[in-house]
């Protein structure tokens, strides 16, 4: 009983350092803006003897987690790299199982008193839909629809998404743009293009903050675009899974000084 | 009550800016001495590219301009002695670019047997801007050309031809092993999107001529696909994806240092493209005395690079 009471203290009194400490970074500028692979959900489940969609189980709970986070800190957008067009390449049967937890999670988003629900919450679905299961095309729809006028937050999961997809899509609609302009005005720019990203067609500021898990060092396929100006790269050697605030403070301690060294000069 | 969070948001700064040196000064006695350039590799890039941050307000600017050829004429002698074939030079002020001509100086002294005539040395290689030009393209939605502001130094022998192969041969035969062969691309700000800006102009006027023509199709018709995108801007008039890119910031040291950006480089070749950056100098303690050569790169930085790439392990989304 007494090991009870001095663990829910101790609970307790974690939850009220974390949420003052996180009162105070939000006190100094924040990103607007970060994107985020979430790697390491395989090797993190085969680490701790476990099943992979277990990892991917793990991964979802962080992102959860995260996502409060980043709404405590103020922070207006989230995009999440879920999966990859890519991705299908995988064994069929843990596809299947991402799937199933893809519907699964986004059936409970779309619940009253759900997290998006609660914050406020607009969330994207920001890919290739179509490729998407037709149970998880009905799951995104209903919270899409659900959320769409949300206005404090955005969550973009990327599903299935690669940037080089988004980048061609982009072209191909300004391209369309241009000619359907009367007369056609064929002086396309980089704003014409930018203004097609899926990104930007679901409200979403510019990315000021990437992160990578689980120690690899490339970006796979996303954010390209976004991400290949003035974005602070941040390769973690972490696994998702296991991802929390010691690997986050820094980042955002870091990004405040870059704001802070913008504004003074 | 803001002010009481900002004095602790500062004090927490102060606490992470004196941990972070405490790192970067731990991690330099530590650092392990990275292999020689030539030494053998489970995998080395057959293209690097290299990413210079130049500080904008840099008043010494003839040190950085200095600091920065030096640099690129090191790269260059690094990439031939570890077997790189490919080495693609950018900056966020296109200094590179002003700088071109002294870079092909530099190889046509580094490489006297390879005559400028017979070398290959390209320079520059800006394709006209223009929509009536041969195709290469599989949709002739994409039948066009795209200049993407890169210019190309090769120091590699031209594919030999019946008709010039004896005088090759006896100008060879001339240098024990042959010379390196690599191929130097500069780019800027230019080949990055406003390359994709460009190629839609080519497209969407290309399809207009058409449309004019034809009087059909409509614009809803013009659809491209990745592949399509990709031969206009990696065929043979672009350039390729890095397999690594190492950023490497000319500004003087500081610590916590800053995290990587990629100040413009092309966002369409760096899909898979491996990123090396390094927090603390590799360099000894000489790199953290701002002086002007603490911004040179320098060959430890370069092979721990390469031994870093070489540990890098490709999924390619399995």
């Amino acid at each position: 009983m007494l090991s009870y009471l001095i663990n829910d203290f101790c609970n307790w009194t974690r939850k009220i350092c974390r949420h003052a400490l996180l009162k105070v970074l939000a006190a100094g500028p924040v990103p607007q803006h970060i994107a985020i692979v979430m790697d390491g959900n395989r090797r993190y489940a085969r680490m701790n003897h476990k099943v992979a969609q277990e990892g991917h189980t793990a991964g979802y709970e962080t992102l959860t987690k995260m996502l409060e986070v980043c709404y405590h800190l103020n922070i207006k957008c989230v995009s999440a790299y879920a999966f990859s067009i890519e991705n299908f390449k995988r064994d069929p049967e843990e596809v299947n199982a991402l799937m199933r937890l893809a519907a699964e999670k986004l059936g409970e988003l779309s619940k009253h008193g759900s997290l998006l629900d609660q914050y406020g919450v607009r969330l994207n679905i920001v890919g290739r839909k179509d490729m998407l299961p037709e149970d998880v095309q009905v799951a995104a729809r209903k919270v899409e629809d659900m959320t769409r006028h949300n206005t404090r937050a955005i969550l973009n999961l990327c599903m299935p998404y690669t940037s080089r997809d988004e980048m061609t899509t982009a072209v191909q609609s300004a391209v369309r743009n241009a000619l359907n302009t009367d007369p056609p005005n064929l002086e396309i720019t980089e704003k014409d293009i930018d203004a097609e990203m899926l990104t930007t067609l679901a409200g979403s500021p510019p990315v000021d903050v990437l992160i990578r898990t689980s120690g690899v060092k490339r970006l796979s396929d996303f954010m390209l675009w976004q991400s290949c100006e003035d974005t602070q790269l941040h390769f973690t050697s972490t696994y998702w899974p296991d991802f929390g605030l010691k690997e986050f403070i820094p980042i955002i301690l870091d990004y405040q000084r870059k704001a802070w060294a913008r504004s003074s000069s | 009550m803001l002010n009481f969070r900002l004095s602790l948001l500062c004090f927490i700064h102060v606490v992470y800016a004196l941990i972070a040196k405490f790192l970067a000064l731990w991690r330099r006695r530590h650092q392990r001495e990275p292999l020689p350039l030539d030494a053998p590799r489970s995998k080395i890039p057959q293209h690097l590219a290299i990413v210079f941050d130049l500080d904008s307000t840099q008043p010494h600017a003839k040190v950085e301009e200095e600091s920065l050829l030096k640099s690129v004429y090191n790269s260059i002698a690094w990439c031939e002695a570890a077997g790189i074939e490919k080495l693609t030079l950018y900056d966020n002020q296109g200094a590179l670019m002003k700088s071109s001509a002294l870079v092909r100086d530099h190889l046509s002294r580094r490489h006297p047997e390879i005559d400028s005539s017979e070398s290959e040395l390209e320079y520059p290689l800006t394709p006209p801007h223009s929509d009536d030009c041969d195709s290469r393209s599989i949709s002739p939605d994409v039948d066009v050309r795209v200049d993407l502001h890169t210019i190309t130094l090769n120091t590699r022998l031209p594919v030999p031809s019946k008709r010039r192969n004896v005088a090759r041969k006896r100008r060879v035969k001339d240098t024990p092993k042959g010379p390196p062969s690599l191929q130097i691309k500069i780019i800027s700000r230019q080949s990055s999107k406003g390359a994709l800006a460009a190629a839609a102009r080519s497209m969407a006027a290309r399809r207009h001529k058409l449309q004019t023509i034809l009087r059909n199709p409509t614009p809803q018709d013009f659809s491209i696909s990745i592949e399509d995108l990709n031969l206009l801007l990696e065929g043979e008039e672009g350039f390729s994806s890095p397999d690594l890119m190492l950023l490497h910031s000319m500004k003087p040291p500081i610590a916590p240092v800053p995290p990587p950006e990629l100040l413009g480089f092309p966002p369409w070749q760096i899909r898979l493209t491996e990123i090396s950056y390094f927090p603390t100098p590799i360099l000894g303690l000489g790199a953290c005395s701002g002086g002007p050569h603490a911004l040179t790169l320098d060959e430890r930085t370069f092979r721990a690079a390469l031994d870093e790439f070489s540990g890098a392990q490709m999924r390619l989304g399995k």
